[in-house]
């Protein structure tokens, strides 16, 4: 099937899904509807291993399309939570209770839902030049698809709060020093370390 | 016996009563001069901390055994108790910061913060049951966080010492900062934290956050997306207005 945001496909037992509207593999309606239709369709039916978060060009994602959110959320005022945005949220609460290993691999800009996303994954693996945030706060917005309960689990509150409160970027090697990422390898080693992994689970 | 200040619009509660900030009661100050305090300066923060080299010692026993003379202790400490959960209850991050000794009632307070910055030379215990006491601040409670059911025993029956290493480890304290330092760290986290953040941004931040310890996972992710779209719709209403 030829999707826009979204490749989903099975090598050697083995599942891909891979972020592809690059350069900023941004996550705006497209990709979370094809991305809710492929954990329904394929994620929770077909027979694989472990699945591997990964993208296309030269950044992971940027994160959600803030202005689009925006205005899903102005068109529906007396819903706390407007179906399309809870619908995203269905789509990430399958990969966090997908009983296989997910492995996401990251390099360059892991921003906002981006971020969000790999923290669904059991395990990070970064390239050096990868870059972390939850820069929601600093437009007046949080996160809002499981980040700082993820955040929390792994790096405790305060922490959490302060990355989450003052938006900053941590690098790789901060990520790592925090428990946020398993590992750091160059681009080219990323995948077969992500297959030995599900290999030996 | 309790200095407050205002560094713009982080509060900073001061312990003072040099020099251990002994307390004199376990209800240290009201909520209503506290909550008054923080919405006349449109508080963002509140970091809590002793004057003097040490955060606060505890209890001052004599005072507490005046206290069972006049059958008023389960008073005090029923409102000590309300203040220590309207601090935790706050929807801004309460700080406490903890230069030298963070003792008894005293550590009772600082795990009331949701978080601690220590000084490397501080240390923690809960000294009570030596006076043939214990913890009636929440202390045993407050413990789950962060020890094993027996490591809690361990910590309150030997009244033992322990540092801020040791602390960090086991989570009980989330920075550990030079001696003398403590109330700087947290003014300027406070600060980076909060400024020019609108109230509402941080109020459903700090509650997703707590709301982890609370709910379910399934629970606090669908909390986390409708505060998220609760911030949303504001940011929406703001632009029409500005429109």
């Amino acid at each position: 099937m030829i999707r826009k945001a979204l490749i989903f496909e099975i090598h050697d037992g083995i599942a891909y899904l891979t972020l592809s509207n690059p350069p900023a593999n941004q996550m705006n309606s497209v990709f979370f509807s094809e991305l809710l239709e492929i954990c329904h369709s394929d994620i929770i039916k077909e027979n694989y291993k472990g699945l591997i978060i990964r993208s296309n060009g030269r950044h992971f994602s940027s994160g959600a399309d803030v202005g689009e959110l925006l205005e899903i959320i102005r068109k529906e005022p007396d819903s706390a939570v407007p179906t399309s945005i809870s619908k995203n949220l269905n789509a990430f609460s399958i990969l966090n209770h997908l009983r296989k290993p997910i492995v996401a691999l990251i390099k360059g800009i892991c921003y906002g839902s981006g971020f969000e996303l790999a923290l669904c994954a059991n395990y990070r693996l970064a390239a050096p030049n990868s870059y972390f945030a939850l820069p929601e706060t600093a437009f007046g917005l949080m996160p809002g698809l499981g980040g700082i309960y993820a955040l929390h689990q792994m790096v405790g509150a305060a922490k959490t709060a302060e990355l989450v409160l003052t938006a900053q970027t941590i690098s790789a090697d901060e990520a790592l020093k925090l428990g946020i990422i398993n590992d750091i390898l160059l681009k080219e080693k990323l995948e077969s370390k992500a297959r030995d992994i599900i290999l030996q689970v | 016996m309790v200095k407050l200040e205002a560094d713009k619009e982080v509060v900073v509660l001061q312990l003072s009563n040099p020099p251990g900030n002994a307390l004199l009661k376990p209800d240290f100050i009201e909520i209503e001069i506290l909550n008054d305090f923080l919405k006349v300066n449109k508080a963002k923060a509140i970091i809590i901390t002793g004057t003097s080299r040490h955060f606060c010692i505890g209890a001052d026993i004599n005072l507490l055994l005046n206290l069972v003379q006049e059958d008023t202790l389960k008073e005090h400490i029923e409102d000590g108790h309300k203040l220590l959960n309207y601090l935790y209850e706050l929807n801004i991050p309460v700080f406490a910061a903890i230069e030298g000794f963070c003792f008894g009632g005293g550590l009772e307070i600082a795990l009331s913060a949701h978080f601690r910055i220590a000084s490397e030379k501080s240390l923690l215990a809960f000294p009570e049951t030596i006076h043939r006491l214990m913890p009636g601040l929440s202390g045993t409670h407050a413990l789950k966080k962060y020890f094993s059911l027996g490591q809690s025993i361990e910590f309150i029956l030997s009244g033992r010492t322990m540092n801020a290493e040791e602390a960090l480890n086991k989570g009980m304290v989330d920075y550990v900062v030079p001696a003398k330092s403590c109330l700087d760290f947290a003014l300027k986290l406070a600060h980076k934290m909060t400024d020019d953040k609108p109230e509402k941004v941080i109020n459903n931040v700090m509650i997703a956050l707590k709301n982890t310890y609370t709910l379910s996972r399934d629970k606090a992710l669908e909390e986390e997306t409708r505060l998220f779209c609760e911030l949303a719709a504001d940011l929406n209403n703001e632009k029409i207005k500005k429109v």
